[in-house]
């Protein structure tokens, strides 16, 4: 009794569809009761973003290379409506550690404070303390004027801006978690496209520009070392610090990254070293496992090929090194433009062929001018009627004010391109019986 | 076909042209003039920051950070609006973060055990915020969440733990307030006023809805003891952080009706009973009509209370104890009442259970069974009048004149109008039971 | 088995199984619909629909379980437990004044007075045997202007939580511009909720736009019931897209040739709407022979008159209107049409009940089609034949009215200062309109021809034409062709007949 494929092929899809109704079905017999809720639920448990440093760079100044530009970020993944609510907190020392004997102790330490209202920041350890306005975060469509103190030499804005890091967190999170072979970028097969999950977000930035020479002690700005990081601390007690990007995320194992955040870089090697080289090799081991085949053994990294100690003694400890005798850019320093997660996760994982995550560049335009951060995204001014994006309302477009193919919200509306199809067709319809008529005559 | 390759070339060619030209810039002029969202009303932006990561999601099925934002700004708005949906679409949203990233996805396990508190799945709770803590051990937020669920479960010993652990971590409101409650419910009043003070003054004002939830706590608890001019000034100060917040309203509303301003306390509840009908809120309002003399509009209300529990029950809420109480105070349905209570006490038996449970076994005439559960709930010398009411109550049926007269006497001195429907009849018991005495 | 068994094992299968998914949702417990937006929602829908003269609003209020429980000590007013007939009227008239008096709508910054028209109360069941309650509203303010800038706010239950929606969308012959809200709904006026759980409601009370009135074309529909005025306005969804594209901006060259390809892609749907003239050039090229050239000839009649009657009437409606109203010239201008084609009809029909009489007369067998029968009717088709007048009376008919979407699309070029733009789109719509029908004549002539050649294994069938060719089905064609053309254009002359603006009728 051979099954008729014709037979098959016309019942299945009825089939299907059966099948999907009756999964339906269940899946609604299946819904769960909503439950009451009471008011005396407490609220959600504060984070600590304002202590949270999301990034540090380090790079030569667009405008006077002779200088350097020192950046740190707070508040990081600010969605544009809450933008008021991102600001530096008063109680938090924002700090950045500079050493230029290479023994990991600060030399330096430019300190942030904030205080007043309207917020002022002051900051010390740079000769005189500089005191100035702090950029007000706004909900309004366009962004504040950025407000730049000057003083003796030395360039200060602390406000939101931007968030300049450009990185698919989310393909990289699930890669990391459990190596697969990438389609795009990180992204597993049949995910969506890589992303930059920190697109369209803002953060708190605090951007100071001095001459290099102040850090290194050196004549020139071409010579001279210096290691640098970056603490904010709390009542005397460090709460968090960061240099080299993605490190705490990457390699250091997530039972310790409180003890981690609260270390100072002169005891890395001995505290988190062995721990670090741990997970390079493991993370090398299960990537390993599953790329080998399909892409091929490890390339060797940006620095050439790395064995886990070697890529554990480059990123323990913990600072940004740059020598002003190379050019300033990652991981010699790190400029706003460094594709750094690229470059970090190469390194770590001796690999370079198949490993990016897919996000090449910012998503918006960085500016030539200080605080060289792009402005910080506002809330758009929302036409009430896109609240909600529906095929129905796409469908029938309205008179637009400027040239919009009428597709509101960026899509493109099937109506439209079925009638402009439609339109195209009659007119290819109607050329080739001219120009068959033509040849017929 | 000689038609065939022109037309379709000619096909494609169009569509080709109208893709090119709507990628090209045609697209971002379209924008019509807009209603620029300045309002400061904390309502809007917690609804435009839904509106945000709802549009991410839609883009990025995988982004499990954008997953969670939504799903703690449908946490605020529930919390803003009473609207109970929003926890659904929370869970929801954080299933697909989940769904997204299986391991390491700290903030969706925790915000799913805020969601499971919030539906009262304490059990559930419980499990994920363990969840969350084997992902990233000594989270403040997880420990709190933590000790939320074990306050619903009666552990208050480990709740109070996991309290103090986070106020050492984050000494703010959320940390501070939540100690103070649990030590309200302790009968600790004065070193919950001390706590709720600290909560109060490291408020870092980012969350208003929060603001407007501790004062409002605060509110509460000076209402219990009886001090309503300060209750009224901590309502007052939820509605300046907060415009609107539904619970100052009620708080108002009982302060109104404890004064014996009926009209005010009738026109207060109107309103939060119109944008949040919850059988507390109604029966309240039921309660100070009936006071007031309208007989008529508190069955109305009583039979709205009914209907909601209805369509609670059609939906497989869970009213908890709010149900219990209503009808046994009320006198309805003496069997149900208890049927209630005993099936919360059951689950959870905690002081407030334990209460409502033996309130209703007198009220169902069975005062012998009622007095341990009373004992219970004052186990830890909670300063409730309403439940010190309860066991005076049922001491009196019991034949315990004094132990009756002395809880009664306790209950008016912390508040001698705890009650709209009670503190009269309690005065009176006790004016006659010190009558008893003397004569 | 047989594979048609297997076949139909499988259909049956699949049957049983849909049968089964559907009896196990209709068996769940009614009590577990809850309203899908929670039972104390309360929610509002607006339609705003701009005519020549008035501005249209369709209000529905949804109201959940628990408010609709709260509204019954006003709608039950004897208290005794059930909403009467004369309690729901009298309910719904002060809720719908109540609710009108929360409705704003500024024409140029004045507030304008909306008038409840009808209104419509039903109460649903809800959940826990509890009902909800849905008023409809249909309300009329009157548009002073033929220009205006109009702003429109909801502020009836202002803090309750719910849907709230608002559409606008311009009826035929007013174009609209600026919207802030979007001319299609997605609830269905309140019927139907997406069920996307990561969308949140809709939360839109206000919405602005301004509009251009071209001397309106349709009288707004009778306000009967509100519910079915979506659906009888989802008909012009094409001409509102149409519209559009007289206002792109940046008139650079692709964007041009893009708008005139829409607006030939428009013309085309418009000509393949259900009941426009392609039914009477089918039947007409059913019943006689043409030619391709005829059809392509058709095209080109059809676009030019339509082209022509289009810009007529847009003068018309410019310059002469303080004399003759364009909506009085329509009514005559689709009577006219009507009548043509009732007279196509009935010359293609009379000779051919002629031939058809003889063929039954002579049988089967009866000799082909004898000569001097057309005397009567020099200008009907010999030998089935299409002459060439008759063409150009059908290229007449059919694009003598003018697609309200085009005058549309001309008016608003004048108001927008771009009437060349406006003449470009309405010739290349009439050219996809003519294109579209020229297109279906020709499909029909090939039919015809291949059906005149038809035959089975060598055989021509007997039914398919006559023992000499003569009659059978073929002979029918002009018979039948000319009896559907009559009946259509009965049809046409009773609908044009109906139109307000005709005396006497």
């Amino acid at each position: 009794m051979p099954v008729s494929a014709r037979a098959a092929g016309l019942a299945g899809p009825a089939l299907m569809i059966a099948i999907a109704i009756a999964l339906m079905a269940v899946a609604l017999l299946a819904v769960g009761p909503t439950r009451g809720a009471d008011h005396r639920d407490s609220p959600g448990v504060e984070d600590d973003a304002p202590a949270d440093i999301t990034d540090v760079y380090a790079f030569r100044s667009p405008e006077d290379p002779d200088n350097l530009v020192a950046v740190l970020n707070v508040n990081g993944l600010t969605a544009p409506p809450e933008n008021a609510a991102g600001n530096f907190a008063t109680d938090v020392t924002y700090n950045l550690h500079i050493d230029n004997t290479g023994d990991l102790v600060a030399d330096a330490t430019a300190s942030i404070t904030f205080s007043g209202d309207p917020l002022m920041f002051t900051v010390e350890g740079l000769g005189e303390p500089i005191t100035g306005e702090v950029t007000p975060p706004s909900t309004d469509p366009t962004p504040p004027e950025p407000m730049v103190t000057e003083a003796n030499g030395i360039k200060v804005f602390a406000g939101q801006r931007d968030d300049p890091f450009f990185f698919d967190l989310v393909g990289f999170k699930a890669f990391v978690a459990g190596p697969y072979v990438p389609a795009e970028g990180l992204r597993a097969e049949g995910e969506t496209p890589a992303a930059d999950t920190f697109a369209g977000t803002n953060v708190s930035s605090i951007v100071i520009e001095l001459p290099v020479t102040a850090l290194t002690g050196e004549a020139t700005s071409d010579t001279g070392v210096i290691r640098a990081w970056a603490t904010t601390s709390r009542a005397g007690s460090q709460v968090d610090r960061m240099a080299i990007p993605a490190i705490n995320t990457a390699v250091i194992p997530s039972d310790q990254k409180d003890a981690f955040n609260q270390a100072d870089p002169a005891n890395d090697a001995a505290d988190f070293g062995a721990a670090a080289q741990t997970t390079i090799e493991g993370l090398r081991t299960a990537v390993n496992g599953v790329l080998d085949a399909a892409v091929g053994p490890e390339d060797g990294g940006p620095l050439g090929s790395l064995t886990a100690e070697q890529v554990k003694d480059a990123v323990i400890p913990d600072v940004v090194t740059i020598d002003f005798s190379q050019p300033v850019g990652f991981t010699n320093g790190r400029t706003l433009e460094d594709d750094v997660i690229d470059v970090a996760l190469q390194l770590v994982l001796n690999r370079t062929a198949g490993i990016t995550d897919a996000i090449d560049a910012n998503d918006v335009a960085f500016s030539s001018t200080f605080p060289y951060l792009a402005d910080p995204h506002q809330p758009e001014a929302q036409p009430t009627a896109t609240a909600t994006p529906s095929p129905e309302a796409t469908a029938t477009p309205q008179l637009p004010t400027a040239g919009t193919a009428p597709g509101e919200d960026g899509g493109l509306s099937w109506t439209f391109i079925v009638v402009v199809g439609l339109g195209g067709l009659l007119a290819a319809a109607g050329t080739a019986l001219l120009l068959r008529r033509r040849a017929i005559g | 076909m000689r038609l065939a390759a022109p037309v379709l070339a000619g096909l494609l060619t169009s569509l080709l042209l109208s893709l090119i030209l709507t990628g090209l810039g045609l697209r971002d002029g379209g924008s019509s003039p807009a209603a620029v969202t300045t309002t400061a009303h904390p309502s809007a932006i917690t609804a435009d920051l839904v509106r945000f990561f709802e549009s991410r999601v839609e883009r990025d099925r995988q982004d499990f950070v954008a997953y969670n934002r939504l799903a703690d700004a449908y946490v605020q708005r529930a919390r803003q609006t009473g609207d109970v949906a929003d926890y659904g679409r929370a869970e929801a949203a954080l299933q697909a973060s989940l769904e997204a990233l299986p391991q390491d996805n700290y903030d969706a396990f925790v915000q799913l055990a805020v969601v499971k508190n919030a539906t009262h799945e304490f059990e559930e709770a419980l499990r994920l915020a363990d969840e969350a803590l084997a992902i990233d051990a000594g989270e403040p937020f997880a420990i709190a969440v933590r000790g939320d669920a074990l306050v619903a479960l009666s552990r208050y010993d480990e709740a109070q733990e996991a309290y103090q652990q986070v106020v050492a971590q984050v000494p703010g409101l959320s940390s501070f307030g939540r100690l103070a409650g649990l030590l309200e419910l302790r009968g600790d009043l004065e070193t919950a006023e001390l706590m709720w003070g600290n909560a109060l003054s490291s408020d870092s004002g980012r969350r208003p809805e929060s603001t407007a939830w501790a004062r409002v706590q605060l509110g509460h608890l000076r209402f219990s003891t009886g001090d309503f001019e300060t209750a009224d000034e901590e309502y007052g100060r939820a509605l300046n952080a907060f415009p609107g917040y539904v619970h100052a309203l009620a708080g108002l509303a009982r302060v109104h009706a404890a004064r014996g301003d009926y009209e005010s306390a009738i026109s207060l509840y109107d309103e939060v009973v119109a944008r949040y009908p919850v059988p507390e809120y109604v029966a309240a309002l039921g309660d100070v009509a009936l006071a007031a003399g309208r007989e008529d509009e508190a069955a109305r209300q009583y039979e709205l209370v009914a209907a909601i529990d209805d369509l609670y029950r059609a939906n497989g809420v869970n009213t908890d104890l709010q149900m219990a109480q209503f009808l046994a105070d009320h006198d309805l349905r003496p069997d149900e009442a208890l049927r209630q209570a005993g099936a919360v006490y059951e689950e959870r038996p905690s002081i407030q259970a334990a209460d409502t449970l033996a309130w209703a076994l007198y009220k169902a005439g069975r005062p012998q069974d009622a007095l341990a559960f009373s004992d219970e709930a004052l186990r830890l010398g909670t300063r409730d009048a309403s439940m010190l009411f309860h066991a005076a109550m049922i001491r009196l049926e019991l034949g315990d004149l004094d132990g009756a007269r002395e809880r009664l006497e306790l209950a008016l001195d912390i508040n001698p109008e705890f009650s709209v429907l009670y503190a009269g009849p309690a005065a009176e018991t006790l004016a006659q039971l010190r009558a008893a005495v003397r004569g | 088995m047989s594979a048609v068994g297997v076949r139909f094992g499988l259909m049956a299968t699949a049957l049983v199984a849909t049968l089964l998914a559907i009896a196990l949702l209709a068996a769940r417990p009614p009590t577990v619909d809850a309203h899908p937006l929670g039972n104390f929602t309360v929610n509002r829908f607006s339609r705003i629909e701009l005519y020549s003269d008035v501005i249209r609003v369709s209000y529905v209020l949804d109201m959940a379980e628990i408010p609709a429980f709260q509204e019954r000590g006003a709608l039950d007013a004897d208290g005794d437990g059930s909403v009467s007939e004369a309690e729901s009227a009298s309910y719904s008239e002060r809720k719908g004044e109540e609710l009108a008096r929360g409705l704003d709508v500024v024409v140029d910054g004045a507030k304008a007075e909306l008038r409840v028209l009808s209104r419509e109360m039903s109460l649903p069941d809800g959940q826990g045997g509890l009902s909800t309650l849905r008023l409809s509203l249909l309300l009329e303010a009157p548009a002073p202007a033929a220009e205006a800038r109009v702003s429109y706010r909801d502020s009836n239950y202002a803090d309750r939580l719910g849907w709230k929606e608002i559409v606008v969308r311009a009826g035929e012959g007013v174009a609209l511009r600026d919207s802030t809200a979007p001319a299609e709904g997605v609830t269905d006026g309140l019927r139907a909720y997406p069920d996307d759980l990561l969308s949140s409601p809709l939360d839109v009370t206000e919405a602005s736009f301004r509009y251009t009135a071209g001397h309106g074309e349709l009288a707004p529909p009778a306000p009967a019931t509100p519910q079915t005025t979506p659906s009888a306005l989802a008909t012009d969804r094409p001409s509102g897209g149409f519209v559009s594209l007289v206002a792109m901006e940046n008139l650079s060259l692709p964007v041009l040739v893009l708008a005139v390809l829409g607006a030939l892609g428009f013309g085309a749907l418009h000509a393949l709407e259900p009941g426009h003239g392609k039914t009477f050039v089918a039947a007409y090229f059913i019943g006689v022979k043409g030619t391709g050239r005829q059809a392509l000839l058709l095209g080109m009649i059809i676009a030019t008159t339509h082209a022509v009657g289009v810009l007529a009437i847009a003068l018309v409606t410019l310059y002469g209107s303080r004399f003759i109203l364009p909506e009085h010239l329509y009514p005559w201008l689709s009577l006219l049409s009507a009548l043509i084609v009732v007279g196509l009809g009935a010359r293609l029909l009379l000779p051919a009940l002629g031939r058809l009489r003889r063929w039954r007369r002579d049988g089967r067998h009866g000799h082909g089609n004898g000569g001097g029968h057309h005397h009567a009717h020099p200008a009907a088709p010999q030998d089935g034949r299409l002459p060439w007048r008759s063409l150009f009376w059908l290229g007449l008919a059919d694009g003598m009215t003018p697609s309200p979407s085009a005058l549309v699309v001309l008016l608003a070029a004048v108001s927008l200062d771009r009437v060349g733009m406006g003449v470009l789109l309405v010739l290349a719509f009439s050219v996809g309109l003519a294109g579209v029908l020229a297109g279906v004549s020709l499909l029909l002539v090939y039919a015809r021809r291949l059906l005149d050649r038809f035959n089975l294994r060598g055989v021509r069938p007997r039914w398919l034409a006559g023992a000499d060719g003569g009659a059978g089905l073929v002979g029918l064609l002009p018979a039948g062709g000319g009896l559907a053309l009559v009946v259509v254009g009965l049809v046409l002359t009773l609908r044009a007949l109906s139109q307000p603006g005709l005396p006497g009728l």
